[in-house]
């Protein structure tokens, strides 16, 4: 079903704390906008391939990363050809390009467990452990409904196909919300019948 | 925040998913192919409210942001919010907000016109308005510049607005979250 673009290894990259990667990549790209020369840029592009080859990672994946932002890179490069000149449209497009060849090595080296973990401390440390709790409740509610939620509209639009309307989305979203909203209530009946998120000591005696 | 609220937030959170796996239309006039995964944003205000609907959306771009692949053509990651999209990906948070705070204020006579409005200044008018800065920003142009070049997107958007007001006031009608 669900597959992150995590890349396991064992390398510095890969064993830096996401939030540590999180509060660099910050860092990197703020520093990006402030210094506007090239010499900076050609730091900045070195440091990022230089992580990618530490992480042991093949370079063909910052070009994977560049790929889906091709067309706005090209067309950005057109814009400023027309405005300014091709220096300064190459300028603007190697800084775009590298931002997101940096933020996806975060990607590429953190596990998406490790991350939500990470945000659920962060929470914890921010609000309390009461609400961080909430947030680990939604995350792994979220990841259990997309399969669900999935499934649902599969059988909708079967359906649905039947009656020639399987490429109308309104025939197609109303049937499905309806129907996952019910059993998200059924769910929440269900959490509060095992009483998920009552206050230490006032949760029900376990029968198992 | 009852464990109503969480379960609804993470439920949204998971129809924006598989918003992004519909079948995207293109209109016949303009070549721009739509996709359904914007839709999603003026649903989750228009359904759940203002707050419960923002939180679904910073749910789900918790979920993109960690790496799962849930934006539509399988896009995710960190990257994303630094593409040309980033502004208009953070927008959708005050995007859902303000529709699910109209709809929640038409709520007692609630109907397709309103709804409508509701989908049309929180999801595209603000969405934009934050979403243009942000490409003129990234993209080192000027602010009229990346307002033009959004423009081919608009139609789409008005189409989906169509669509979501339907969807609000049949699902308000049919199995109401805002008031019970």
């Amino acid at each position: 079903m669900l597959i992150s673009f995590y890349k396991p290894g064992n390398s510095l990259v890969h064993r830096t704390p996401a939030g540590w990667k999180i509060v660099l990549l910050f860092v990197f790209c703020t520093a990006l906008f402030l210094v506007q020369n090239w010499w900076f840029l050609g730091v900045a592009i070195a440091l990022v391939l230089t992580s990618y080859l530490l992480a042991k990672l093949p370079l063909s994946l910052t070009w994977q990363a560049v790929r889906p932002a091709l067309w706005v890179l090209v067309l950005i490069f057109l814009v400023q050809l027309w405005l300014n000149d091709w220096q300064f449209g190459l300028y603007v497009v190697l800084r775009f390009a590298i931002m997101i060849v940096a933020a996806t090595l975060l990607t590429l080296t953190s596990k998406t467990s490790e991350m939500i973990e990470g945000i659920e401390r962060s929470v914890g440390k921010l609000f309390g452990a009461d609400i961080a709790e909430k947030v680990g409740l939604a995350f792994s509610l979220s990841l259990r409904f997309i399969p669900m939620v999935r499934e649902t509209y599969q059988e909708v639009r079967e359906a649905q196909k039947a009656r020639g309307l399987g490429r109308n989305w309104r025939a197609l979203i109303t049937p499905t919300m309806i129907r996952t909203l019910k059993s998200a209530d059924d769910i929440a009946q269900a959490i509060d019948a095992r009483s998920a998120g009552a206050p230490l000591g006032e949760k029900a005696p376990r029968h198992d | 925040m009852t464990t109503r609220d969480i379960v609804l937030i993470a439920l949204f959170a998971a129809i924006m998913a598989v918003l992004g796996v519909f079948p995207p239309i293109t209109l016949p006039v303009i070549a721009v192919p739509i996709t359904a995964q914007s839709l999603g944003v003026m649903l989750a205000g228009g359904v759940l409210g203002a707050k419960r609907g923002a939180l679904s959306m910073i749910l789900f771009l918790a979920l993109v942001a960690v790496g799962l692949p849930l934006l539509s053509g399988g896009r995710g990651g960190v990257g994303v919010f630094f593409g040309a999209s980033g502004g208009f990906l953070i927008g959708w948070i005050v995007a859902v907000f303000v529709v699910g705070l109209l709809v929640e204020r038409f709520w007692d006579n609630l109907n397709y016109i309103n709804a409508f409005i509701a989908s049309v200044v929180g999801g595209i008018v603000l969405l934009y308005a934050i979403g243009i800065p942000w490409i003129s920003v990234v993209a080192g142009i000027s602010l009229g510049q990346a307002f033009t070049g959004s423009m081919g997107f608009i139609p789409g958007d008005l189409v989906k607005a169509v669509i979501a007001a339907l969807v609000i006031v049949t699902v308000s009608k049919s199995y109401p979250i805002i008031k019970k």
